[in-house]
């Protein structure tokens, strides 16, 4: 179930795919640094680290114009924030960051939802599981800084 | 009988009850005239009892959204809108009225651009991380909005937008929670 949209993350993050360390039955933990949940459509979000920088991204079910950026709300039991999410690639699937704000403190209670335009003038809602969460996005921190001691930043 | 949302509309604006109504394909529009000027009016639809969007004006406009979904009076939400070709945060204020809630913001030329095409969504947040997701018609909302704002703008004129309220309507928009 997780395979395909993990595997396509992970080779955007440009690395190979291997096995994944199940914190809960619903966040995960790839290597490289890739911690992430798949909701029941396919979709994924998480939060992937390349070279000492950690960005939250999400994976959609269709193609998005690379580089395009398209406004959307995050809502959690937190609070919700403005954000916009950049497309970064496009095949079958669109990989995109969620950029403009740290979503971080968001990522706190039950779930985690994106509301943004999909085709046309269609507002559509991207809801994920937040359960194991926090210690699938600490994991995936901790060796961001092991392997790149002098980083752990954060992509805002 | 006045819609709810006009009632709310017209309250916001601080008018008496309108005198002059006129439907152009989904939208309405509701006059209060003075003498032979504008003292207030709203330019609205909705999808049924206690859902609408439109623009009231007095001596300024004001945009509003109403949805059944409750809100804190006087807290500012962020909402996104979207058209067919565009799509952005708006920041609204919870106002309430004796005959229900809206959201408000001052009607600026971002929220003019995006009340232009066919159709405009909204998506609200609400708790636990769910949306209300409403969608409303935009089929004759240029002419009522010309009706009403254009009006406003020229403090009392008297031109008035053609009438296209022979317009099929077309079919109701809902609301959904996702």
């Amino acid at each position: 179930m997780f395979g395909t949209i993990a595997i396509l993350a992970t080779a955007a993050a440009g690395a190979s795919a291997t096995p994944a360390r199940e914190i809960t039955d619903q966040w995960r933990v790839d290597r490289p640094l890739l911690a992430a949940v798949q909701n029941s459509s396919g979709e994924m979000f998480g939060l992937d680290c390349r070279e000492g920088t950690c960005e939250y991204l999400l994976v959609m079910d269709a193609p998005c114009m690379e580089g395009v950026q398209i406004a959307a709300l995050v809502n959690s039991q937190i609070g919700e924030a403005a954000v916009r999410l950049t497309c970064q690639k496009s095949d079958e699937f669109g990989v995109l960051s969620v950029d403009g704000v740290d979503i971080g403190p968001l990522i706190s209670g039950d779930r985690i939802a994106f509301a943004f335009v999909r085709k046309g003038n269609l507002i559509d809602v991207a809801r994920f599981s937040l359960s194991g969460a926090s210690e699938a996005i600490a994991t995936v921190r901790a060796q961001a800084k092991q392997e790149t001691p002098d980083t752990a930043a954060q992509k805002p | 009988m006045l819609p709810l949302i006009a009632i709310m509309a017209m309250a916001a604006a601080g008018a008496q009850p309108p005198e002059q109504e006129q439907r152009f394909g989904r939208w309405h529009t509701h006059i209060v005239l003075y003498g032979a000027s504008m003292q207030s009016g709203s330019a609205y639809t909705d999808n049924g009892p206690g859902t609408g969007v439109g623009v009231a004006c007095g001596q300024l406009c004001t945009f509003y959204l109403v949805s059944p979904i409750p809100c804190i009076e006087g807290t500012e939400y962020k909402v996104l809108a979207a058209n067919r070709t565009d799509a952005d945060e708006i920041r609204l204020r919870c106002v309430h009225s004796d005959v229900g809630d809206g959201l408000t913001a001052d009607y600026d030329a971002r929220i003019e651009a995006l009340l232009t095409g066919d159709t405009i969504s909204f998506a609200f947040p609400l708790d636990k991380g769910q949306f209300n997701i409403s969608r409303f018609s935009l089929d004759g909302a240029k002419p009522a909005l010309a009706a009403v704002v254009g009006r406003s703008k020229r403090e009392g004129g008297t031109a008035h937008a053609p009438d296209d309220g022979d317009k099929t309507p077309a079919p109701v928009l809902n609301d959904t929670t996702l």
